[in-house]
């Protein structure tokens, strides 16, 4: 027989070991509960749907289309670029989406489980997980699209031993999406705020992001934010690398990385403590 | 075989009735718990202690029926036991597996087949992939829904659901069991498989078991558990639980008709607790607006599980009354062969000359069939 389960009202940071354990004993339960859920949302999410795993895709399109209008309009003057703008936005645009779902997904994926979140015991994380891997399923398949346009405009992805620092930059994008993601949970699941809120943030975010235009050809304010936007090296960097462009600032790019890996773990202790609270409150 | 698995000692848990300020506490509780703070053992403002000072043990082959009216904090002690929410106070230790059949389904996902859920939920329930495999035939066989099994779950019906939610959830054989309410729904002869299933498995784990209908708490359960406004009204013998809820229930008000353009006053139905095949009268005191001829009259007597036991009619009985303006006094007096057990009441009237119901309500007041239920309401025709 196990050890006895104990439930009481003592903070669980109290007994940080057993705290600790709890955590990861529940990691390696929610892999394979993650992988079902994934493979669920993933099997479901497009079946009533006729356009189907096409609207995987439509988002980096129409952002990049918007952006692209707008230049073309002359509304926006992006000045010289060196490459094409359409590959020039999609690079951006499609490791900025990665990250826009890391940051909602979260939030998402709990509020639809509240029914199961309310009547079982399961191990939660599985939930944050499947929400991740759903959100890196959807940059795989976008990642190919931004292949096939490199292929249209002939513009070969030119191979060079800076590219093996692209799977860290994906994964440091997820990890910084999730950190913000998880963080927000507990809040947006008790009050609506959060949920209407995200998606107008990450609109602004995005303008303020350089990725449809290169930080170095504008100035004034944008610059200003710009320097002080924690996503501006974890856009410029993957997209650099993949049209071969110098990359400011290794050292920046991998301060912030590790600052949103620190960022995560205390995010999914704040999410293991609000649980019970959160469940509580949400009720039946 | 008589271990003890679960122990609960001096348990308490605090809601508050106001969604706001409700939500408030909860950012509060949170920021607590992160800070290592002690949890506060008094009540804020607009909170009641939803469970105040819950103890008591569960060894391997017992059953707990846990009683109580609405609200009285049933589900809230079984919710701290699946450990889904923190008591605020007390402890409880569990030793083995816990399944809980909450709500039955939780989780499904509409779009996709029965057969696909069956993997996921059992996955969410805490059973392996390997061990779903191997059980997975005597899972389809249990919920017996046919080709049903390949159609998404959205076009199931509600019994349907439960009879895939059950089958999966009974072949998790976890050490203790929580069971709340899940069985109103289904057909009866589905139930009776149930009842069944959980008479062989309480031979290897203890139950909880939360019912409205006592009766079917009589069946299975070995002692009995009464909560009042959140205590612990009774523990101990099961016979004495239920006589100590009926006690409860039999005060409620008989119907009040009030809030009506034509029609007020009240009706009275006695007695509330009767022997089989004795009368039971009902009695309307109508204060009415018009006068009304040949008005139908319908009272049902509905089982727990919903279903329609036994009908009073106008029509089937050839009875009608004129309601006149002012008082009248409306008695029925009818002879009740119904099993034992609890009865809900649905009253409704009808002018003659029109399909559309005058008055209709479903009582909260409940008539009990006197005698002994043990083993009479369920049996397994196999």
């Amino acid at each position: 027989m196990d050890a006895a389960i104990r439930y009481n009202s003592e903070p669980p940071i109290r007994r940080p070991v057993a705290f600790a354990a709890a955590m990861l004993r529940d990691l390696k339960a929610a892999r394979e509960l993650a992988w079902r859920l994934f493979l669920r949302d993933l099997k479901a999410k497009y079946r009533a749907s006729i356009l189907g795993y096409i609207w995987v895709v439509l988002p980096p399109l129409v952002v990049t289309a918007t952006f692209m209008l707008l230049q073309n309009a002359k509304l926006m003057n992006v000045g010289e670029l060196p490459a094409p703008y359409a590959l020039y936005v999609l690079s951006g645009t499609t490791f900025w989406q990665l990250f826009a779902d890391a940051v909602q997904g979260p939030l998402k994926i709990v509020s639809q489980s509240k029914g199961m979140l309310v009547k079982i015991n399961f191990p939660r994380e599985s939930l944050i997980m499947a929400g991740a891997m759903d959100a890196l399923f959807t940059f795989a398949i976008r990642f190919i699209l931004l292949l096939a346009t490199f292929a249209y405009f002939e513009t070969s992805l030119p191979l060079h031993s800076g590219l093996v620092l692209l799977p860290l930059a994906v994964i440091g994008m997820l990890v910084a999406g999730l950190a913000i993601g998880v963080l927000v949970t507990p809040l947006g699941t008790l009050f609506q705020d959060f949920s209407q809120g995200l998606p107008l943030a990450l609109s602004l975010w995005l303008i303020a992001t350089p990725i449809a235009y290169p930080a170095s050809n504008v100035s004034g304010l944008i610059t200003r934010i710009n320097s002080l936007n924690p996503m501006t090296p974890l856009i410029e960097v993957p997209r650099n690398l993949l049209l071969s462009l110098p990359n400011p600032s290794y050292a920046t790019w991998g301060a912030i990385i590790a600052i949103a890996t620190a960022a995560s773990v205390a995010a999914w202790l704040l999410f293991r403590i609000s649980l019970p609270h959160i469940i509580a409150r949400i009720g039946s | 075989m008589s271990e003890t698995l679960l122990t609960v000692k001096g348990l308490k848990k605090r809601y508050c009735r106001d969604l706001k300020r409700s939500l408030a506490y909860g950012v509060e509780d949170i920021a607590r718990d992160c800070l290592g703070a002690k949890p506060r053992q008094d009540l804020r403002k607009g909170e009641f202690w939803a469970n105040d000072n819950i103890s008591f043990e569960l060894k391997r082959g017992e059953c707990l029926g846990l009683i109580g009216g609405n609200g009285a904090g049933k589900s809230t002690l079984l919710k701290q036991i699946a450990g889904l929410i923190k008591p605020d106070a007390g402890e409880i230790e569990i030793k083995g597996r816990v399944g809980a059949l909450i709500e039955l389904g939780a989780g499904f996902n509409p779009l996709l087949t029965g057969r696909e859920n069956i993997h996921i939920n059992a996955a969410v329930l805490g059973m392996g992939k390997r061990e779903v495999d191997h059980k997975l035939d005597e899972i389809l066989a249990f919920a017996d829904i046919g080709e049903f099994i390949d159609s998404p779950v959205q076009s199931y019906s509600s019994g349907m659901k439960v009879r895939l939610g059950f089958a999966i959830a009974a072949h998790l054989e976890p050490d203790i069991l929580l069971i709340d309410e899940v069985l109103a729904v289904g057909d009866a002869a589905f139930r009776a498989k149930c009842y069944a299933k959980l008479d062989q498995l309480r031979q290897k784990s203890a139950f909880i078991l939360v019912s409205h209908d006592v009766n079917g708490i009589g069946n299975i359960a070995t002692k009995g558990l009464v909560l009042q406004k959140g205590m612990q009204a009774h523990l101990g013998n099961l016979e004495q639980a239920i006589g100590i809820y009926k006690q409860t229930t039999k005060s409620q008000s008989p119907f009040k008709i009030k809030d009506h353009p034509i029609l007020s006053g009240e009706s009275r139905i006695s007695p509330l607790e009767i022997g089989r095949g004795n009368t039971c009268s009902l009695t309307l005191e109508l204060e009415s607006e018009q006068d009304i001829e040949t008005t139908r009259l319908r009272m049902k007597f509905l089982a727990s599980s919903g279903e329609t036991a036994a009908e009073w009619n106008s029509i089937l009985n050839d009875r009608y009354f004129d309601l006149k303006r002012g008082a009248n006094t409306l008695k029925l007096e009818f002879p009740l062969f119904l099993l034992p057990g609890q009865y809900d009441i649905d009253l409704s009237i009808t002018p003659e000359d029109s399909a559309k119901l005058l008055y209709h309500e479903r009582s909260t007041q409940t008539v009990s069939i006197l005698g002994n239920p043990a083993r009479t309401t369920y049996y397994q025709l196999s």
